[in-house]
């Protein structure tokens, strides 16, 4: 996307909320100039900027936790047959599960601290990067592994060479969707049994009939996926030359 | 000398190949032909050491083979070339086990591109280069490592007519300027006339007709009768 596509999109977002601002309720729907003026006053006094801080702390670790072992896990799942007959049932049974209702779980295990929020967030994204994975590992093609078993080349090469690269794709594409879904559950794990984060920030304002500071953290969470799936195209871009 | 004696290969009940002997010398240039389904990918897989174990026995320079071995290079059917690597580093996978540092494996690089007359390729991605292009990157990959074994599994099979005739007297260069023996299964007819020495026909996993190839190495066999008399002979015999 260029800028000049950013630019039209944004007004095109503001155009419609400046009329949803006129013509629904403009007390419920602030108007979109007032609202970027809070923002820009919320993030200069350091408030809206912590709150940041710690849901991207919380965002940062669930996703590098979750891309790390969903990409061992469906790896190990499309490249081993007995793994694959083991873990392909459990994944299978847990994918649809709602984590949201272990949260009670969670927090009895984990504590109502940061780790817990981790962890939802974790759960959520995991089974979504592992069948990814495994799906891009079991769609590589017989012929492909042929062709590295006639140039002899080591396991770790094979998963150097081949393996990895071949992933590497629709790896990006899961940790996409993973980000925005975590994005997501952030705002719902944020809700619970903690004073920091956009989510916090956001209920905490709403509660309070704020709705300007509201919107401000609903724009900055927005903002931050845009920023994440920007970054990720970037890599995308710059790395996935072959497609 | 590559030798098979009584080899079978089974998948499940049915039999790729049933019984097959061949005596192939070093040097030769051997084409098996047969139509689909005939077995010939599968005798060719076995001699590269890809299907093991397999009844019979099949050695090559009197060692028998049990797996992949060093000196026998395969192109596959599909080029088996990886869209991930450039061309060069496509290349230079088939030497990521030998010695010798970095320089000197770009240098052995560029030699074969340029012999082959892809060097100005060597920074593409295999989806940027044409149909015959991939396969002389293919080639190149399997001749930097120095092979004393060709094998050959349909190697122009995705290419149009005049590509297909372009690499194949590519590959009549390669063989003079290389001690090589090769062995190409194909089931066109006239590849088979075109690369072999011997012309071996393929049917249900056995030789059904051996045919020592008078014209081999003539020039510009294709634009003769006689060449076009030695397929219909083939054809005959393909079709019973």
């Amino acid at each position: 996307m260029n800028k000049k596509h950013l630019g039209l999109g944004l007004l095109f977002m503001f155009v419609v909320w400046q009329l949803l601002h006129l013509f629904v309720d403009p007390r419920l729907i602030p108007a979109p100039v007032a609202t970027l003026i809070t923002l820009g006053r919320l993030l200069f006094s350091g408030e809206l900027l912590l709150h940041s801080l710690y849901s991207l702390y919380r965002l940062f670790f669930a996703v590098l936790f979750a891309l790390v072992l969903g990409l061992l896990t469906g790896i190990a799942m499309g490249m081993n047959k007995s793994l694959e007959k083991i873990l392909a049932p459990i994944v299978y049974i847990l994918f649809p599960v709602p984590k949201a209702a272990l949260l009670p779980i969670i927090f009895v295990l984990f504590g109502l601290g940061d780790v817990s929020k981790i962890i939802l967030i974790w759960l959520i994204l995991f089974f979504q990067i592992v069948l990814s994975v495994y799906d891009s590992v079991i769609n590589i093609g017989e012929d492909v592994f042929v062709s590295a078993r006639t140039l002899r080349l080591s396991k770790s090469q094979l998963y150097k060479h081949i393996v990895l690269p071949a992933i590497f794709p629709n790896a990006l594409s899961a940790l996409r969707t993973s980000v925005g879904i975590g994005i997501a559950v952030l705002f719902f794990a944020e809700t619970y049994a903690t004073d920091k984060g956009l989510g916090y920030f956001i209920m905490n304002h709403w509660s309070l009939l704020d709705y300007e500071e509201m919107y401000s953290g609903i724009l900055l969470l927005g903002a931050i996926g845009y920023i994440v799936f920007s970054v990720i195209d970037y890599i995308r871009f710059k790395v996935v030359k072959w497609i | 000398m590559i030798l098979v004696n009584d080899l079978t290969v089974k998948y499940g009940d049915k039999k790729a190949i049933d019984k097959l002997n061949i005596a192939i010398n070093k040097g030769e240039k051997v084409s098996i032909v047969g139509r689909s389904g005939c077995g010939k990918t599968s005798l060719l897989h076995v001699l590269a050491g890809l299907i093991t174990p397999f009844e019979g026995n099949a050695s090559i320079f009197g060692i028998e083979v049990k797996g992949i071995r060093r000196g026998t290079s395969i192109i596959l059917q599909k080029d088996g070339l990886f869209p991930w690597k450039k061309v060069e580093a496509n290349v230079q996978l088939g030497i990521i086990n030998e010695t010798g540092t970095k320089e000197e494996k770009s240098k052995r690089t560029d030699e074969i591109l340029t012999e082959l007359g892809i060097f100005d390729q060597k920074g593409k991605y295999i989806h940027e280069i044409s149909g015959g292009e991939r396969q002389r990157v293919a080639i190149a990959r399997a001749m930097i490592q120095a092979p004393d074994v060709l094998l050959m599994d349909e190697p122009t099979g995705s290419l149009d007519m005049i590509t297909k005739e372009i690499f194949q007297d590519n590959l009549h260069e390669l063989y003079d300027r290389r001690d090589m023996t090769t062995v190409t299964v194909t089931h066109d007819i006239e590849e088979a006339v075109y690369l072999g020495q011997r012309i071996l026909v393929l049917e249900d996993g056995k030789i059904i007709q051996e045919i020592v190839n008078p014209l081999y190495g003539e020039l510009n066999i294709r634009e003769s009768i006689e060449f076009y008399k030695l397929c219909l002979k083939i054809r005959k015999v393909m079709k019973g």
